[in-house]
């Protein structure tokens, strides 16, 4: 039932209506404002900021995000599968006894190969 | 003059039955208990912070707050004051429209999963069919504010902050989701008011999953970013994490999607693992008296029971190196809950005594954890 997903929307609209209104009633009323050109720079501990802030990172991070996608997709079909388990057991059963293993081989791969590690050296 | 007053009564009635009906129309309802919710989530949140506070002291043996009010009970009402008259730092380098946008997403997006949670009863906004789902869903959109949030106000400590937490969240999302699914087999339904009530025929699922329950908190904590594992305001090596440039109010605005989280992950515990508003022994006649109470009371006793496992967590435990964490994500929590989720689709299929599947799912642990050990030690020999 699509109706069902209204008061969804109602409470999309108070969040955002909340973080506005919290804002705009301090920038309107009550909060100084006398900005200047110390306490507009990035913080670095008191100190002047050196260099630019998108320097190179970690690529371990950026790996880790890959296979975010290719698992949570695959949760995605557990969902599917969980919800008729009831209704076909074994069958259901050694069909997803294949698909996990076969996640779990790409799991395997991914830690021999060293992308569940945390180095810098390897790429 | 009597007559006026008359007549101004009769309108009055007149308005509100003709005018406010639409409040009695369903969507009106769920509009009214839409604020109820919010209202409540935000109350509980102020005296939730203060009881973290107060706790925290009392296990570092000294007050924490006593001066506003009768034992500091004013505290977070002052705090709310004092970060509404702050000046809001937006940094020169900042990209403006996002930076601002940050917080506002933040906020909304961890309002939106109440939707659907079954806070009593009766008392629920909506029950949609894949209630689970949209909870998953929506509280991911949720990681988007922090990412807009250290990328625009380009300062290293942000960026650094929002890469860390980003990696960490969207890592313990996986062993999460599949924790999950090892309830959604024994309810047959992704909507949260069915898993409820599935609870008083199959018992609470934290007895007949209790890995998945353990897969959970622990991934859980790490989504809510708390101490054992809070990588995104390590005040040690990031100031403050993503929100290091954000002050006054929009900091607020953070710290407190960032406690409507913590209470979600609390509410969702409670819900797929605790029975939800069910009171405890409910399948036994002698605790029948139990019904009696109100079941927000059992809901909110759980859900508070569970907040204060945060705390005491907070008090006492260390924080963990972001490399063994992802370790214990991905090399640990993640064969396990595919595992368990082998053995609950077993457990259901070959109709096993409840007892030989906790044997199972204990052996299981011993097992992989040996496996573990043994790569660990491997590597570290050959690292050497």
């Amino acid at each position: 039932m699509l109706v069902n997903y209204l008061p969804i929307v109602f409470l999309l609209v108070v969040g955002v209506v909340i973080g506005i209104s919290s804002q705009l009633v301090g920038h309107l009323f009550v909060r100084p404002h006398n900005p200047g050109v110390e306490k507009l720079s990035p913080y670095e501990c008191g100190i002047k900021p050196e260099g630019s802030t998108f320097s190179r990172n970690a690529i371990s991070y950026y790996i880790y995000g890959l296979l975010f996608i290719l698992f949570d997709v695959e949760g995605l079909f557990f969902f599917l599968w969980a919800v008729i388990y009831k209704d076909m057991m074994w069958f259901a059963f050694i069909e997803i006894t294949f698909f996990a293993f076969i996640l779990f081989l790409g799991l395997i791969y991914a830690w021999l190969k060293g992308a569940l590690d945390w180095t810098t050296e390897m790429w | 003059m009597l007559e006026n007053l008359q007549r101004l009564i009769q309108l009055t009635i007149h308005l509100i039955v003709n005018k406010l009906v639409p409040l009695t129309h369903p969507w009106g309802w769920a509009f009214i208990k839409a604020l109820i919710v919010v209202s409540l989530i935000m109350l509980a949140v102020t005296f939730v912070t203060l009881a973290e506070r107060k706790l925290i002291g009392r296990m570092q043996i000294r007050h924490g707050p006593m001066r506003t009010g009768w034992h500091g009970i004013l505290q977070p009402i002052a705090d709310g004051i004092k970060l509404l008259c702050k000046e809001c730092i937006t940094p020169a380098e900042a990209d403006k429209w996002v930076f601002l946008m940050a917080p506002i997403v933040s906020i909304a997006f961890a309002f939106v999963p109440l939707a659907v949670i079954p806070f009593a009863k009766t008392f629920f906004i909506t029950d949609i069919n894949i209630g689970l789902l949209f909870i998953l869903a929506v509280s991911s959109v949720g990681f988007l504010g922090n990412i807009m949030a250290g990328w625009s106000s380009a300062s290293k400590y942000s960026f650094l902050g929002s890469l860390r937490a980003l990696a960490l969240m969207i890592s313990f999302e996986v062993p999460m989701v599949m924790s999950m699914v090892g309830v959604v087999v024994f309810t047959g339904s992704l909507s949260m008011v069915t898993i409820v009530e599935s609870q008083a025929h199959w018992g609470w699922f934290i007895l007949s999953q209790p890995m998945a329950f353990v897969i959970y908190v622990l991934c859980g904590i790490a989504e809510t970013q708390r101490t054992p594992f809070d990588m995104m305001e390590d005040e040690g090596s990031l100031v403050c994490g993503f929100f290091t440039e954000y002050s006054g109010m929009r900091f607020a605005l953070f710290s407190l999607a960032e406690y409507i989280n913590m209470f979600l992950v609390a509410i969702l515990a409670t819900v797929l693992f605790l029975g939800g508003w069910q009171p405890p022994f409910v399948s036994w006649p002698l605790f029948g008296f139990l019904n009696a109470v109100p079941s927000v009371f059992w809901f909110s006793a759980k859900l508070l029971l569970f907040m204060f496992l945060y705390i005491w967590l907070r008090g006492t435990l260390p924080r963990v190196r972001y490399d063994q964490l992802m370790y214990l994500c991905w090399k640990i929590l993640m064969p396990l809950a595919l595992l368990n989720l082998m053995l609950t689709a077993l457990f259901l299929a070959s109709k096993m005594n409840i007892l030989i599947f906790y044997l199972l799912n204990l052996l299981v642990v011993v097992i992989w954890l040996s496996i573990y050990a043994k790569t660990q030690a491997w590597v570290s020999a050959n690292n050497q």
